[in-house]
């Protein structure tokens, strides 16, 4: 059976949703567009729809991977020229298109990029500095809760593949490892950084990766 | 994120806040914009389960020159956020405050709502009695099933809105386009139109035993009885074509059809199935055109059939096997909120099942023929036990009986025969199904006399009298095939005080808004000994409202006339102590007076 994957943009208030309430949002909207969704089977059929990467609540972004399993290949070009028919006002699909089944996407993500925004009353060359420091450290070990709900001791110095402040646009830039494997969120870092309330913090992200010898590939 | 997002943000669940879901309204505001907040006093994710709030929504947002948005409460974690930092509450929509608003319009589902609808006045910086709120205030104006006994809240609203309201409302929002913002003028134009109560131009007089010994007009052109409007042409009524998709979880997820009104079996317990007389059915065409489209704009994959008493629709077989028939390939369950205890239903369930097997929930609401009867419940022990013989050799091991306790005449025997259902049901399961899964869940909710009902002059069960019963029932009900889910009898009491509440209630309705008392329909929040301590301090005796009433007594809402005559509901009273049944009306008209009232013409 095809798999529809897919690019979109998650802006606006939809930051706010939880990554069950994005899936569900995305279920009705595809339902709503007629995308012809391939049912599981069992009492309670459902539709088999992933993202690439969970996002935080309260992050937004400009790279969201989305995987449909579907029944046929169909003109989704349609859905994407009419999109604002069947999809809320704050999402955007990018561009899509078919595969066969492969392995996961979520499997496959090894890094992402964010921009970080902060809006409290900081200067840029604090930011810079603390930055600065950050990166001088050898090791930052923080505890992390596990799935099982203990704690272990996480170095995230090694988590951070790039980190640097954008004159430009006035955001940090953040590449860290994302995925299965080895996992850093963007405001966890943050936090090791400078103390900024979340609230203050815009985060974006734009790029999604996955390794492949040695090599970071955009997963789209 | 800005200040109101920041805090958003900060709260448990965000997504109950932000708005912007699909299908919801965003309209231009300009100066001839009538702008009304449609005001539910709970959560969202409760009101927005609320059928009432898409029809009126969308009725209103289909207009030219009116702007209706959504208001909440906000959960107890934002409103402290909110308050800290001096932000009143506002509409979903676009976050205006609701005291821009030309109309607050609440809807009242439940009594224990009441300490909510003062609170989102109180975090709107708006007075709360009517009399203290001048032009520069919204007018408030409430509705739905509570305003059949609006006089708990009627020093608060500015208008009743009575019985249906999706015509009333717009010639409502017709004459405010003519008259403008003259709060005064206003009201007195409006209840010129049908249905319309608006509680400062009467006056109530006590005599020292409490009861009410008048209730007079202070203004002569105010009519002696205010009607209840209903909608004479139901099939061709307005419904949404679409309705507003929640990103969250909402109580019920999924899209909703309204397939009939009124009921005609006449529980006599059930004041939704006396005040929204008389019965009329949408056809089946309608229904399937309206669920066809509501799917398609909704991406719902559940539609439920709602009314009353679902499968008394005339033609609901045909609906059903049209719509299964349709849906079966696009995985699109059906729901039913209620099922009847026959082998009727059980042969519709049948076709339901062929999507997705759901829970089954019956009401046999008491426990012996006795009491049945008494309460004109038309159910006997066979069609209980067929019913639950044919669903368990049909392969369902989940099913839920609802019953109540503290109706009238109620002794401990038809209690214990609560427990010995309970028993024959597990028996039949073991003796039809082939499987070892029985999760019988048995819910109890205490009876609460509703004005309107033939139990309106009954005396209500005390705290303890119920809580003896629930004990002697969880004793009883013990097993793990079992789940015994009981009404906590304290909130009974209190919805008990304003279901047949009077005027003088306001006094502790101010008081616990002061105290900051809200969501007494939420257990965790809900606290008897501070309400006791209120009633204590504003001179009530909560008994004066649970007590017996005589027939010759001016109750407090004698004035709203649902068209369901007084001398009917002393009759059907008086049928009750005698166990004596009442026919369903479908055979026969029983002289309930909505036909002569409202129609004109039999039902």
């Amino acid at each position: 059976m095809p798999i529809l994957r897919l690019k979109a943009k998650k802006n606006g208030r939809l930051r706010f949703l939880s990554h069950l309430e994005s899936l569900k949002m995305l279920e009705r909207s595809m339902r709503r567009a007629g995308v012809p969704l391939k049912f599981s089977n069992g009492f309670n059929p459902h539709p088999n729809i992933s993202f690439a990467s969970p996002l935080p609540v309260g992050s937004l972004s400009d790279y969201e991977i989305i995987d449909v399993d579907v029944i046929n290949e169909f003109d989704f070009k349609e859905i994407i020229s009419n999109q604002t028919e069947y999809f809320p006002m704050e999402f955007t699909l990018m561009d899509g298109y078919f595969i066969e089944n492969e392995k996961s996407l979520m499997s496959q993500v090894t890094a992402a990029d964010y921009l970080v925004k902060i809006n409290a009353d900081i200067e840029s060359e604090d930011i810079k500095e603390a930055i600065e420091t950050f990166l001088d450290k050898e090791s930052v070990i923080i505890k992390k809760k596990t799935k099982r709900g203990r704690y272990i001791d996480v170095d995230i110095r090694e988590q951070v593949q790039d980190l640097i402040f954008d004159d430009e646009v006035e955001m940090i830039f953040m590449r860290i490892d994302t995925g299965s494997v080895s996992n850093l969120k963007p405001l966890a870092l943050l936090d090791q950084i400078i103390i900024v309330p979340h609230e203050k913090v815009d985060v974006l992200r734009t790029k999604l990766y996955k390794g492949e010898e040695g090599n970071l590939v955009e997963l789209f | 994120m800005n200040k109101l997002e920041e805090l958003f943000y900060k709260s448990e669940k965000p997504s109950r806040y932000i708005g912007g879901e699909y299908n919801s309204y965003m309209k231009e505001v300009t100066e001839e914009t009538i702008r009304f907040a449609f005001a539910f006093p709970d959560v969202y994710e409760v009101g927005m389960s609320h059928l009432g709030l898409h029809i009126l929504y969308n009725l209103l947002n289909k207009q030219e020159n009116i702007y209706c948005e959504r208001v909440f409460s906000p959960w107890i974690d934002l409103e402290q956020l909110m308050v800290e930092n001096n932000i009143e509450i506002s509409t979903i929509e676009t976050q205006t405050s609701i005291k821009e608003m030309d109309f607050i319009g609440f809807t009242l589902q439940y009594e224990l709502s009441y300490t909510n609808v003062l609170n989102m006045l109180k975090l709107g910086n708006i007075p709360l009695l009517s009399k203290d709120r001048d032009e520069s205030y919204p007018i408030i104006i409430a509705g739905g099933s509570c305003s059949y006994n609006p006089e708990p809240l009627a020093e608060f609203i500015d208008l009743f809105v009575i019985g249906e309201a999706e015509e009333s409302i717009l010639e409502l929002m017709e004459l405010y386009k003519k008259v403008g913002r003259n709060k005064e003028e206003f009201l007195k134009e409006a209840i010129k139109i049908e249905g319309m109560y608006v509680p400062k131009f009467y006056d109530v007089a006590y005599g020292d035993d409490g009861k009410i010994i008048s209730f007079k007009k202070n203004y002569d052109e105010a009519p002696d009885k205010i009607g209840k409007r209903i909608v004479e042409d139901f099939d061709n009524v307005f419904y949404p074509e679409k309705m507003i998709v929640p990103y969250m979880d909402v109580v019920h997820n999924r899209t909703v059809i309204e397939i009939f009104r009124g009921c005609t079996a006449g529980c006599r317990f059930c004041q939704a199935g006396m005040v929204y007389r008389p019965v009329r059915e949408k056809s089946v065409e309608h229904i399937k055109e309206s669920a066809d489209i509501l799917l398609k704009n909704s991406g719902y994959s559940e539609v439920s059939l709602s009314s009353l008493s679902t499968l008394d629709h005339s033609n609901i077989d045909e609906l059903i096997t049209k719509m299964i028939d349709d849906y079966e390939e696009k995985r699109i369950g059906i729901s039913l909120p209620s099922l009847r205890l026959d082998s009727y239903s059980v042969d519709i369930l049948k076709q339901i099942q062929k999507v997705r097997k759901t829970g089954l929930t019956f009401a046999p609401e008491a426990g012996t023929q006795r009491l049945r009867d008494v309460i004109n419940k038309g159910v006997n022990e066979d069609n209980l036990f067929n019913t639950m013989e044919s669903i368990f050799s049909l392969g369902w091991d989940r099913v839920k009986l609802y019953f109540m306790i503290g109706l009238p005449t109620e002794t401990m025997e038809d209690v214990e025969a609560i427990a010995d259902i309970v028993y024959k049901v597990k028996g039949i399961y073991r003796d039809n199904s082939s499987r070892n899964r029985l999760y019988l869940t048995i819910s109890t909710a205490c009876f609460v006399p509703k004005p309107k009902t033939p139990f309106q002059w009954e005396r209500q069960d005390t705290v303890e009298e119920l809580k003896e019963k629930e004990k002697y029932l969880n004793k009883r009900i013990k097993g793990k095939a079992f789940k015994y889910i009981y009404h906590d009898p304290y909130t009974t009491y209190i919805e008990g005080v304003f279901a047949r509440g009077d005027r003088r209630l306001a006094k502790a309705l101010i008081r616990a808004a002061e105290l900051g008392m809200k969501f007494d329909g939420w257990h965790e929040l809900f606290n008897y000994e501070l309400w006791l301590k209120v009633f204590e301090e504003t001179g009530i005796d909560p008994e004066q409202y649970t007590r017996k009433r005589e027939y010759d007594e001016i109750l407090p809402w004698d004035h709203i006339d649902t068209g369901v005559s007084k001398k009917y509901l002393i009759n059907e009273n008086e049928k009750s102590k005698n166990s004596e049944t009442t026919n369903d009306c479908r055979s026969g008209c029983t002289g309930c007076g909505v036909n002569v009232s409202h129609l004109g013409e039999v039902c």
